[in-house]
């Protein structure tokens, strides 16, 4: 039986960009849920995914953090991993090579604890052809301004970006955090320090406590809260930074379905990025792509881009 | 997606879930390869993270030609110890349970005429019936078994001591087999074996899964008595895929992934402080 409606009988287009970096597809994975891409690409082919954005990496490896590094939340999670990573050195020794082979773009997440730890990794990484940029993680504490968040303090991320910038020529994101106080002033000091979109978000600090040892749960007492429990706190973040119109957006928090991710994309997200998820299900980013595609179709839209922003006034 | 076949309460808070998956994910289990099970229902979020499960028992490439692998069965022995053990309880035959698996290293298997020694603590039983089935008929097996008391220890004992295997039982409280730990037996039994150089009873191998307390002390008799062999570990897990970097463990090596390197180590190898 022919369709109704002669757009459904053509494909989807789901292409899509961040700035000047071309998606062929709205899906990334996000960083610190998808290692190096080695164990995703046991299950299925990467070249489906919009981009990969693979595990942060610090100037120095790191072993992360002491046990526990979970712990279950009210439909969450909280990690502290600790940014456990090979260090620059090792990144570009042992998973540049087998990057080179990935097909889809894959972003470098970055992280530093000072301005001088984001210079050298983005010096190290400068002119890298087997990544498609960086993706400048704000998060961490800087252990020059007695721990704080770099990504609290819009003095620090223009710092932070500029730092980056003055080394590395290509496309970059700064990934923003919901602890930020006022995200859109944040947001323009990344901007005019040369990022050319965001992410948001990273993780939402949080903490648990086991009331039988009556001690935090977590080895390093806090952690960062993702999953469903983050999203509309997400979703707000990019629906304002959308309203704005600072820079594009990669949304993402607490992603579980097709569903979810439109919600991003109506915020005015141009691509997302699907992290927590891929922890219950490995091919959660798979299916979540096809759950777009679904809904496209069921809506009789031809192209992702008719529904972007869709939701802002 | 697999349907659950059965679900029996064969001890305090104890069950046996035994599940048939039209078609396995992966190659066929190996003892000591577990799965991660979806404890929530469909269109909740709550709990997140699936539950990791030591496989107790399997059919496996042996049992099963391939045209039969469109059916395979799967059994689980577990304690009802949270939330998501709790709702994995409660699932009833005939629901259908999503699982990933099976995930992770398995322990080695290819002894003949050996003498092997299975030690297992607690919850840490579960992972070696599948084990002792395949090793037992080709083997000298030795098993010792401990929990806290004859209420858990007895049911998971219970399908080992059908097993042509000379099985050693301690509890806590001396309702079951001998008062202590299984480590204190284990010792016991062997003092004399390790005090000649070339008695025939020493072992040529020892596989354990239990609490940490019992394998560090494991870990250190077995350097002493230069006695390889491998211990299966558990962790906190999130992926069970060997993404996240939750469930890591130290080892000789540097940080080892429970899920994906393990959760089967080289006894050696296995740095217990700290974590």
């Amino acid at each position: 039986m022919a369709p109704d409606n002669p757009q459904i009988k053509k494909n989807i287009d789901l292409t899509t960009g961040l700035g000047d970096l071309q998606l062929k597809n709205p899906v990334l994975t996000a960083s610190g849920t998808c290692g190096f891409g080695r164990e995703l690409a046991e299950r299925y082919e990467l070249s489906e995914l919009g981009a990969l954005i693979v595990k942060g990496i610090t100037v120095e490896s790191r072993s992360g953090n002491p046990a526990p590094r979970i712990a279950e939340t009210p439909a969450g999670l909280l990690n502290s991993i600790g940014l456990e990573n090979p260090g620059l050195e090792g990144f570009i020794r042992e998973e540049l090579p087998w990057l080179a082979r990935v097909r889809p773009p894959v972003l470098a997440n970055i992280s530093g604890h000072s301005i001088s730890d984001f210079s050298r990794l983005a010096e190290g990484l400068a002119g890298r052809k087997e990544i498609a940029g960086l993706e400048v993680n704000v998060s961490c504490p800087n252990i020059g301004a007695g721990g704080l968040a770099f990504g609290t303090d819009p003095e620090m991320v223009a710092r932070v970006t500029g730092a980056v910038r003055q080394y590395y020529g290509g496309f970059t994101l700064v990934k923003l955090t919901p602890a930020a106080g006022d995200i859109l002033t944040v947001a323009q000091a990344a901007r005019e320090a040369g990022a050319d979109a965001l992410t948001a978000c990273n993780t939402m600090p949080g903490m648990e406590i086991d009331v039988e040892s009556r001690a935090p749960v977590l080895g390093n007492t806090f952690g960062g809260l993702s999953g469903p429990a983050l999203q509309p706190i997400a979703l707000k973040l990019v629906y304002q930074l959308a309203q704005a119109d600072i820079l594009p957006i990669l949304g993402g928090g607490g992603i579980m379905t097709g569903r979810d991710a439109v919600k991003f994309f109506l915020a005015g997200a141009r691509a997302i990025s699907v992290g927590t998820a891929t922890l219950l299900d490995p091919l959660a980013p798979i299916k979540i792509k096809t759950e777009i595609v679904d809904y496209l179709k069921k809506h009789n839209c031809g192209s992702l881009q008719e529904i972007i922003g869709q939701a802002l006034t | 997606m697999a349907e659950v076949i059965s679900q029996t309460e064969i001890g305090p808070d104890l069950y046996k879930l035994k599940i048939s998956a039209r078609e396995r994910e992966g190659r066929p289990a190996v003892p000591g390869q577990f799965c991660h099970l979806q404890v929530r229902r469909p269109e909740s979020w709550d709990p997140l993270l699936r539950r990791p499960l030591s496989i107790y028992n399997a059919a496996d490439s042996a049992d099963y030609s391939d045209s039969q692998a469109e059916s395979w069965q799967l059994e689980f022995v577990y304690q009802v110890r949270g939330r998501g053990t709790r709702l994995l309880s409660q699932f009833q035959p005939g629901e259908q349970i999503d699982y990933l698996g099976p995930l992770g290293s398995g322990f080695t298997q290819d002894f003949r005429g050996k003498n092997l020694i299975l030690v297992g603590g607690g919850l840490g039983i579960a992972p070696l019936y599948f084990l002792a089935r395949k090793l037992a008929d080709i083997n000298n097996l030795q098993v010792y078994l401990g929990a806290s008391s004859a209420a858990l220890l007895q049911p998971l004992a219970a399908d080992i001591a059908k097993l042509d295997v000379k099985l050693s039982l301690a509890t806590d409280d001396g309702s079951l087999g001998r008062a202590g730990t299984v480590f204190d037996i284990l010792r016991e039994d062997f003092a004399e074996a390790f005090l000649e150089r070339q008695n025939s009873n020493q072992p040529d191998y020892i596989f354990a899964c239990g609490p940490v307390p019992l394998l560090y002390v494991l870990q250190r008799y077995m350097a002493e008595n230069e006695v390889p062999g491998e211990f299966s570990l558990e962790k906190r897990m999130a992926c069970g895929s060997g993404v996240c970097l939750s469930c890591v463990c130290q080892t000789a090596s540097g940080n080892q992934r429970v899920c994906y390197e393990g959760p089967v180590f080289p006894a050696r190898e296995v740095i217990f402080n700290g974590s």
